[in-house]
């Protein structure tokens, strides 16, 4: 589904990325740790497109189309959904106008018919449910005022709703407890399919106890070091990122 | 009836003016009115960059244009022509101005009258009105600038409205101009006067707007006294098309504990200036005073807000929003003067712009001018862009960039669309704003 070949990026001129090679199949789960300004967040936001991320070397390829030619908004048609770290407050535009919004030109751009508002309302009342949400989040500005919990709830709410095919969650367990962090799993665990795939990336094990990766990626200096099964995570866990660094040294 | 006379504005004679045609020609106050007034203009002609309050205002397309300045010709108009000044779920005591004229048809005129007095001005000026004598240029001196002179000379129609003792209007007043001027450039002078007896309460709400697209130019002054504890809440959406000139002065007198309260919504226009001057000069009195203005292609949106604190514990505050696309000019200057009696001042005013395209140009200046000791008073300002990262976080979910960058500018705008309390009005500025931000971003590709 998604392949990364030697992805070099920089922003505002200086590099993080340094060689990246991904292969993302069809109904995995990645997972890709690493420390601090490892470039995690960096791969994410390449990948949703984000501008201000110069691709400097290397290819992006997306059910087999070329990604770097496509805008933010090509890429969620074709199937690409960013749950963002720290997602953004938009004050004055509520929550229900934009994802219907969103919704409507996501099932367009795939030959969907549109939804009309009382559908619409309907499912977007269905999947607050499973996330566990008030309904009265609709009714609230984007994000304004919400608390960290309910931000990333709110990420995966929109996840739902928009059905990717590639599920890009950025630290989506930071900043909630572990109630949350239980029903935004789920919420991921419950879109899991033969035909879609997930790069969940964190700093903990704690997040792949509940969402159980097929490969684990560590990431060091914007290249990937190291490749596993689960067990890598755990060992993460044990001993730190530091072994890390120092097996680099002794290379 | 009348020999038409165009001509630039600052070549307008006496003579040619021809100031016996207008209303109260057999009324001594009033020709003396206008001839003084006349003399004003003459003296001082339309105000220049060197006159701190026009500094940034450039009148150089309203000084090269020649305008017709008297015009009875008021063209038929129906129902149909001001649909979109209508306020849907609103009921409204209406009167409607066809180019500087009430039209009465479409007004409500003798409905209004039994409940509060409203009538027209041209009736008052013609029978010599007691209360007319008493208000009229007392709150708006004609020697403030070369515009309100040139009102005060040709005044010919408005709106007298009257709020006796106590008296509540029991729905808002609902004034619409409309210009249909299909000869060119008619320069059309509209004059209103408010009195607000004691613990009396008004909502006025005024519409600008237009059929066609000739050149013309509204110049409205608005006089308003309000005496203790009265209140009026006043809602401008000024709607007209590209070529309209409009210049508006707004003069409010402000007794004990009287409340005024401003949301202006200045959408159309070529040039418009929207200039407020408020007097807080007895204690207790509040003002504030909202806005927003929204500028594209080559429109300059101007607005002045002064407000005296004349006398102590007064209130006032000043908020304003812009928007600024294409080669668009918006001015704001804001001034809270604080004179020396007038301990615990409590005065606040906020400007924020938001420019969306690089040869956009604003130019705002919030004033304090404090002479008392013992006084709350700030400002502050804000020029900005679309936040980046709000407007990726929308394209990432697979809403187009325009589609995106219009909901962030809807958003910068809400904040003061969410503050008018009317329901039915909210609805209709939220429309207005939609309709007409469109319409810009379809003239500017």
């Amino acid at each position: 589904m998604l392949t990364v070949n030697d992805l070099i990026v920089s922003v505002d001129q200086i590099s993080i990325l340094n060689g990246i090679n991904l292969q993302v199949n069809a109904g995995e789960v990645h997972a890709i740790m690493g420390p601090n300004a490892s470039g995690k967040s960096t791969l994410a936001y390449t990948l949703a497109g984000h501008e201000g991320y110069t691709v400097e070397e290397g290819k992006i390829l997306f059910c087999n189309r070329n990604l770097l030619e496509l805008s933010p908004e090509e890429r969620a048609h074709q199937g690409i959904f960013l749950a963002f770290q720290y997602p953004v407050e938009i004050p004055g535009v509520n929550n229900i106008y934009f994802m219907k919004a969103a919704v409507n030109e996501v099932r367009k751009q795939r030959g969907l018919e549109e939804l009309d508002a009382v559908d619409f309302l309907q499912l977007a009342k269905e999947k607050m449910q499973s996330l566990d949400m008030n309904e009265s989040m609709l009714k609230r500005a984007v994000n304004e005022g919400f608390s960290g919990g309910e931000k990333k709830r709110n990420e995966i709410f929109q996840m739902a709703l928009l059905e990717p095919k590639l599920a890009l969650l950025d630290e989506t367990d930071s900043g909630l407890d572990i109630d949350a962090l239980k029903i935004v799993a789920q919420g991921v665990n419950a879109m899991r399919d033969k035909d879609r795939a997930f790069i969940v990336i964190t700093h903990y094990q704690r997040l792949l106890n509940y969402i159980v990766p097929d490969h684990v990626h560590v990431l060091s200096n914007g290249k990937i070091v190291r490749s596993g099964d689960k067990s890598l995570a755990q060992d993460l866990e044990k001993h730190g990122y530091a072994w890390l660094q120092e097996e680099e040294v002794a290379a | 009836m009348s020999t038409v006379i165009q001509c630039k504005p600052e070549q307008l004679t006496k003579q040619q003016s021809n100031l016996q045609k207008y209303p109260g020609a057999a009324i001594p106050w009033i020709v003396e009115l206008r001839e003084n007034a006349f003399k004003e203009f003459e003296a001082a002609g339309l105000p220049s960059p060197r006159i701190e309050d026009w500094k940034y205002t450039n009148l150089k397309a309203l000084q090269r244009q020649s305008f017709y300045f008297h015009s009875e010709h008021a063209i038929e108009i129906s129902e149909n022509d001001i649909t979109s000044a209508v306020i849907p779920d609103l009921d409204v005591y209406r009167v409607v101005f066809v180019d500087g004229l009430i039209n009465e048809q479409l007004s409500q005129i003798q409905e209004i009258s039994s409940k509060v007095h409203i009538v027209s001005l041209k009736d008052k000026l013609s029978h010599n009105d007691k209360l007319t004598k008493k208000y009229l240029t007392k709150i708006a001196n004609p020697g403030l600038n070369g515009f309100v002179a040139l009102n005060t000379a040709l005044m010919h129609d408005g709106i007298q409205l009257y709020l006796p003792k106590k008296v509540v209007a029991d729905k808002p007043i609902h004034l619409i101009y409309i210009s249909t001027v299909r000869d060119n450039a008619a320069w059309i002078n509209l004059r209103n006067l408010i009195v607000a007896e004691p613990n009396s309460e008004a909502i006025i709400i005024e519409s600008f707007l237009n059929l066609g697209d000739s050149v013309y130019l509204n110049n409205i002054t608005t006089e308003i006294s309000l005496a203790e504890n009265s209140k009026l809440t006043h809602y401008k959406f000024q709607q007209e098309a590209m070529p309209a000139f409009h210049v508006s002065l707004l003069n409010v007198q402000q007794k004990q504990c009287s409340k005024y309260s401003s949301h202006s919504f200045a959408f159309g226009g070529k040039f418009s200036r929207n200039e407020m001057r408020i007097g807080l000069d007895e204690p207790g009195s509040e003002c504030i005073l909202q806005g927003l203005y929204l500028a594209d292609g080559r429109q300059q949106i101007d607005t002045l807000a002064k407000v005296d604190h004349n006398a102590e514990s007064c209130l006032s505050r000043e908020f304003f929003k812009g928007i600024i696309n294409g080669k668009a000019k918006a001015i704001y200057r804001g001034i809270a003067y604080v004179h020396p009696n007038a301990q615990h001042s409590d005065a606040e005013q906020i400007n924020n712009n938001l420019l969306l395209s690089s040869a956009a140009e604003v130019d705002t200046k919030p004033q304090l001018e404090i002479y008392a000791d013992d006084v709350k008073c700030s400002h502050g300002a804000t020029v900005g862009q679309l936040d980046e990262d709000a407007l990726f976080y929308l394209r990432s979910r697979g809403i187009e960039e325009d589609t995106a960058r219009g909901l962030l500018t809807y958003s910068f705008a809400k904040e003061i669309i969410d503050n008018i309390q009317v329901e039915p009005l909210a609805r209709h500025v939220d429309s207005l704003f939609k309709e007409t931000h469109l319409n810009e971003r379809r003239l500017e590709n």
